[in-house]
C-alpha cells in the first residue's frame, strides 16, 4: 500500500468516524438522560437525510442550510414521540427492566412505521445529491470538498457538545442525570425537563447528522438501521456517558471501515463494527462483576 | 476455636475507581448468629454481593466448607450451601408463596422430586409461619410476609449459612419479635449458621455471639457484642467523636 | 393439576386441521399454510423472549438461516430436501448455540442484547447480499416440493410441534427455572438456577424452530433471496403477533398469530407497505394499553364478570 493511498484511507475513515461520532453522542445523549435505547434514532437520520435532499432538490437549498432545519424538525418529532409514548410507559411501568423492554417494542414499532411512511412516500429508489463534490488537492491525496465539510461540521458539532456539558450548568445538569437520577432529583434538578432537553437535542443532531450525510451516502427509507447499530457500537466501545471516549470509538470504527474496506471489499466493510462490537462484549465479560447490572 | 464454617481473607473490590471493600479478613463459626454492622456504605451488601458471588473480587479468598468460593457463580455458591436474602425482599412476584418455595426445593442443593418438594414446602412455610398464605400470589402479601416468603425460599435450598441481609428493614415494630424469633429458631432447629447485616443494634446485641463492623469498606472491629460496641473506634464510626458515650 | 381440557380441544383442533387439504379449497390451505407459518415463527419467539424476557429484535435471523441453509443444500450441494431440511435445522440451531455462548454468557442487559440481535440480522443480510457462491443478491431457487400439500403438513406440524413444546416446558421443572428468571434474574440465580442455560436452552429451542420454518417456507416457495429471507419484518411481526396474543403464555402466541396473519392477508391486497405501518401502531398502542396482549384483556374482562375477591384467605 502507498502512502498515498493510506493517507486516502485514513481521510475518508476519519470523515467517516466524525459522522459516526457525532451520531453516536446523540445516541448517548439520549441514553444518559433517559436511560432508554433509541433503536428509531436512525430513522430520524433517515427522514433528516430526505429532508436535506428534497429541499436541495426542489429549491436548491444547500445542504448546509438544511441541517439546522431537519434539527429544529427531527427535534420536534423526537419530543412528539417521548410525550406521547416514552412519558406514559414511563409512568406505568412498574420495574425499570420492565420500562426497558417496554420502549424497546415501542421504539421498534417506530422504526418500523418511520421506514415504510417513507417507503410509501418517496419509494426505495436510490436517491442522491450532488453538492460540492468537486475534489480538493493536498498534493497527491485527493479528497471531495463535501468530505472535508462533513467531517468538519461533525468536528465542529462535536465539540459543541463537548463544551456544553463540561462547561454549561445545562451540561452539568445532564451529566448528573446521567449519573444518578436519584440524586440530581434530590438536588433539585427537575429530571423531566432534563429529560426531554435530552431527548429533543439528540434527536436534534441525528437529524443534522442525516442533512450532513446526504451529501455523501445514497438515501433510502431503510438507510437509518445501519447507523444506529453502528452508532450503538460506538457507544458501548467508547464507554457510556464519555463523550471523548465516544467520539475517539467513532474515529477508530470509521478508519476501522475504511481499511477494512480496501482489504475485504466495500460490501463487507459494515460487517467489521459488528465485529469490533462483539469483541468489545467478549472483553468486557471478563470484568468483575457476574452480572452487568445488579440492583 | 472451632473450624470456622466460612473464612474471607484479604478480600478486596474496587467499582470504577471506588474501593468498596479493602483486604477483609475474618471468620464465621458454625452453628452461630454472627451480625454485620456498619455505616451506610460501609460495603456490608458489597461483601454479600461478594461471598454469593454476584461480584468477583479483584483481590481476596472466600473459603466455604474447604472450597474456594471467589470464583463461582452464584447459582454454584448456592448448591455449595449458602443462601441469601436481600435488603428489600425479593420473592418472585409471578408466583405464589408455595411455589416461591418449591423454586427453591427444586433448584437448591436437594433438587426434590415433585412430590417430597410439595409437602417439604408445607412444611417449611409452616416453620416459618405462613401456612395459611401458602397460595396466595406474592404480589397480594405485605412486606413482611414477602421477606419471611423470601427467606422461605432460601431455606428451601437447605443451606448451612444463611446470609440475611437487613431483614428487619422496614418491618412494623410488632413485627420484629416474630421475625427475630424465626431467626433464632434457624439456628437452633435447622442447625444453619446465620450471617445477619442488620442496623438495629439493639436487636444484633440481643441475638448475635459475634459481631462484626464494617466501616468505608474496611473491617473496624470484631468481636463478642459488648467488646465490639464499647470500642471506641466503632463509637466515633457511627457517632463522631463526641457521641462515644451514646453507644449502649 | 389443570383440566387436561385445553390439550384434548388442541389435539382435536390439529386433526381436524390434518384432513384440511381434504376438503378446503386451494385458496384456503394456502392461506392456512400462512397462518400455521406465523404460529409457528410466534410461538417460537415466546420460547425465548416471552419465557426469559429477553426481547430479540432480530429472531428473524434464524429464519432466513434456516432458509438459507435448505437453498443451499439442495441447489449448490445438490443433496435431497430431507437432509436440506435437517439442515435448516442444525444451521440456525447450531449459531444460536454459538451467539448464545457469546452473549448470553456475558450477562450483557436486555437492551443491549435487543440491538445485537437487531444488528446480527442487518448484518448477515448485507454479507448474504454479497457473497456470488450464495446467489448474492439475486438469491437461489431451490427446486420445490413434490407432493402440493408437503409444506401444509410440515407446517402444521412445526406449529403444532412449537405449542406443544411450549406447553410442555411451562408444566415442567425446567419452566419453574424459567418463571423464576423472568421475575427476578438474580434472585433466581442465588436460589440455584442456572440462569445462563436455562436462557440458552430456550434460545436454541426457538432457533431450532424457526429455522426449520424458513426451510421448510423456502422449499414451498422454492426460492430465497437475502431481503427477504432476513426482512426486517419477520422479525417484527413474530413479535408483535406474540404480544399481541399475550407475551409469555402458551395460547397467546397461537391467537396472536392466527388473527394477526388473517389482518395481514387483509392488508395486503392493498399497499403492501401499510402493512407494518398499522402493526407498528397496534404494537405501540398494546404496550402502553395491555402489554399483556389478548390473554391479558381476556383475563380482565373475566374480572369484570366475576367481582370476587382474588387472593383471600381460606
Amino acid at each position: 500500500m502507498s502512502a498515498t493511498t493510506f493517507v486516502q484511507l485514513l481521510l475518508f475513515g476519519v470523515v467517516w468516524g466524525g459522522l459516526y461520532a457525532l451520531i453516536a453522542l446523540g445516541l448517548n445523549l439520549i441514553f444518559g438522560v433517559m436511560r432508554i435505547l433509541n433503536i428509531a434514532h436512525g430513522e430520524l437520520l433517515m427522514l433528516g437525510a430526505y429532508l436535506a435532499f428534497w429541499l436541495f432538490t426542489l429549491w436548491k437549498v444547500s445542504p448546509l442550510l438544511s441541517m439546522p432545519v431537519a434539527a429544529v424538525a427531527m427535534c420536534v418529532l423526537g419530543l412528539i414521540i417521548q410525550k406521547l409514548l416514552i412519558d406514559p410507559l414511563a409512568a406505568r411501568s412498574r420495574t425499570p427492566a420492565g420500562f426497558e423492554n417496554a420502549t424497546l417494542i415501542v421504539f421498534f414499532g417506530v422504526l418500523l412505521i418511520l421506514q415504510n411512511v417513507a417507503l410509501l412516500l418517496w419509494t426505495a429508489d436510490y436517491r442522491s445529491l450532488s453538492y460540492l463534490s468537486e475534489p480538493v488537492r493536498f498534493g497527491d491525496i485527493s479528497v471531495a470538498a463535501n468530505r472535508l465539510v462533513v467531517l468538519s461540521v461533525a468536528v465542529v458539532l462535536s465539540a459543541l457538545m463537548f463544551v456544553l456539558m463540561q462547561r454549561t450548568m445545562l451540561g452539568k445538569a445532564i451529566r448528573a442525570v446521567s449519573q444518578d437520577r436519584d440524586t440530581a432529583k434530590l438536588m433539585g434538578i427537575d429530571v423531566k425537563r432534563i429529560g426531554m432537553i435530552g431527548f429533543g437535542l439528540g434527536s436534534a443532531i441525528a437529524g443534522a447528522a442525516g442533512a450532513l450525510a446526504s451529501t455523501i451516502y445514497v438515501i433510502t427509507p431503510t438507510v437509518g438501521l445501519l447507523f444506529t447499530i453502528k452508532a450503538f457500537t460506538i457507544m458501548v466501545v467508547g464507554g457510556l456517558g464519555n463523550q471523548f471516549g465516544i467520539f475517539i470509538a467513532g474515529l477508530a470504527l470509521g478508519i476501522m471501515e475504511s481499511f477494512a474496506s480496501f482489504v475485504i471489499g466495500a460490501e463487507f466493510k459494515d460487517a467489521t463494527g459488528y465485529v469490533l462490537l462483539i469483541g468489545f462484549i467478549l472483553w468486557r465479560a471478563r470484568s468483575s462483576q457476574a452480572f452487568a447490572e445488579v440492583k | 476455636m472451632s473450624e470456622a464454617v466460612l473464612a474471607v481473607d484479604g478480600l478486596s473490590v474496587a467499582f470504577g475507581g471506588v474501593q468498596a471493600l479493602q483486604r477483609v479478613t475474618f471468620g464465621v463459626e458454625p452453628g452461630r448468629i454472627v451480625g454485620v454492622m456498619g455505616p451506610n456504605g460501609a460495603g456490608k451488601t458489597t461483601l454479600f454481593n461478594l461471598i454469593t458471588g454476584v461480584y468477583r473480587p479483584s483481590a481476596g479468598v472466600i473459603r466455604f466448607g474447604g472450597r474456594e468460593l471467589q470464583d463461582l457463580s452464584p447459582s454454584r455458591v448456592c448448591r455449595a450451601g449458602i443462601a441469601r436474602t436481600f435488603q428489600s425482599g425479593r420473592p418472585f412476584t409471578n408466583m405464589t408463596a408455595r411455589e416461591n418455595v418449591l423454586s427453591g426445593l427444586f433448584y437448591g442443593c436437594e433438587r426434590s422430586g415433585r412430590a417430597e418438594a410439595e409437602n417439604e414446602a408445607l412444611r417449611l412455610l409452616e416453620f416459618v409461619g405462613l401456612a395459611r398464605q401458602a397460595d396466595r400470589q406474592v404480589s397480594s402479601l405485605n412486606l413482611m410476609e414477602r421477606k419471611i416468603v423470601e427467606l422461605a425460599r432460601a431455606l428451601a435450598t437447605k443451606p448451612k449459612l444463611l446470609l440475611l441481609d437487613e431483614l428487619l428493614a422496614g418491618l412494623n415494630p410488632s413485627d420484629l419479635g416474630p421475625a427475630i424469633g424465626i431467626i433464632r429458631k434457624i439456628r437452633d432447629e435447622l442447625g444453619i449458621t446465620v450471617f445477619w447485616i442488620e442496623h438495629i443494634m439493639r436487636v444484633l446485641m440481643n441475638t448475635c455471639e459475634h459481631l462484626i463492623v464494617l466501616h468505608h469498606g474496611e473491617k473496624l472491629a470484631e468481636g463478642a457484642p459488648q467488646a465490639v460496641v464499647s470500642d471506641p473506634q466503632v463509637a466515633d464510626a457511627y457517632f463522631g467523636k463526641k457521641g462515644r458515650n451514646k453507644l449502649v | 393439576m389443570k383440566s387436561g381440557l385445553p390439550v384434548v380441544v388442541s389435539l382435536l383442533l390439529v386433526a381436524l386441521l390434518a384432513t384440511g387439504p381434504r376438503w378446503l379449497s386451494p385458496y384456503h390451505v394456502s392461506l392456512l399454510m400462512t397462518v400455521f407459518m406465523y404460529v409457528a415463527l410466534a410461538g417460537s419467539w415466546n420460547l425465548f423472549s416471552g419465557m426469559t424476557g429477553y426481547v430479540s429484535l432480530g429472531h428473524g435471523l434464524f429464519f432466513g438461516l434456516g432458509a438459507y441453509s435448505f437453498a443451499v443444500a439442495t441447489s449448490i450441494l445438490k443433496l435431497p430436501p430431507v437432509l436440506g431440511l435437517a439442515l435448516g435445522v442444525m444451521v440456525p440451531g447450531l449459531i444460536a448455540a454459538l451467539i448464545g455462548l457469546v452473549l448470553i454468557n456475558a450477562r450483557i442487559r436486555v437492551a443491549y442484547f435487543a440491538v445485537v440481535m437487531l444488528g446480527l440480522n442487518e448484518i448477515t443480510k448485507t454479507i448474504v447480499a454479497n457473497v456470488k457462491a450464495i446467489g448474492s443478491s439475486y438469491g437461489l431457487t431451490p427446486p420445490g416440493v413434490s407432493s402440493k400439500y408437503l409444506g401444509y403438513y410440515v407446517l402444521l406440524g412445526i406449529a403444532a410441534a412449537v405449542t406443544a413444546f411450549a406447553y410442555g416446558v411451562q408444566h415442567s421443572r425446567f419452566g419453574f427455572g424459567l418463571r423464576a428468571i423472568l421475575a427476578d434474574e438474580v434472585a433466581a440465580e442465588t436460589i440455584g438456577i442456572h440462569t445462563v442455560g436455562h436462557k440458552l436452552a430456550m434460545f436454541v429451542a426457538s432457533a431450532v424452530f424457526i429455522g426449520m420454518t424458513g426451510a421448510m417456507v423456502s422449499w414451498n416457495w422454492s426460492y430465497v433471496d437475502p431481503y427477504m429471507a432476513f426482512d426486517l419484518t419477520v422479525s417484527f411481526d413474530m413479535l408483535v403477533m406474540a404480544m399481541f396474543g399475550g407475551f409469555g403464555t402458551v395460547a397467546g402466541p397461537v391467537l396472536g398469530a392466527v388473527v394477526m396473519s388473517l389482518v395481514k392477508e387483509a392488508l395486503s391486497s392493498s399497499w403492501p407497505q401499510f402493512q407494518p405501518i398499522i402493526f407498528g401502531v397496534m404494537v405501540i398502542v398494546l404496550i402502553l394499553w395491555c402489554p399483556g396482549g389478548i390473554i391479558q384483556a381476556f383475563e380482565m374482562m373475566r374480572g369484570w364478570l366475576r367481582p370476587r375477591a382474588r387472593g383471600a384467605a381460606a
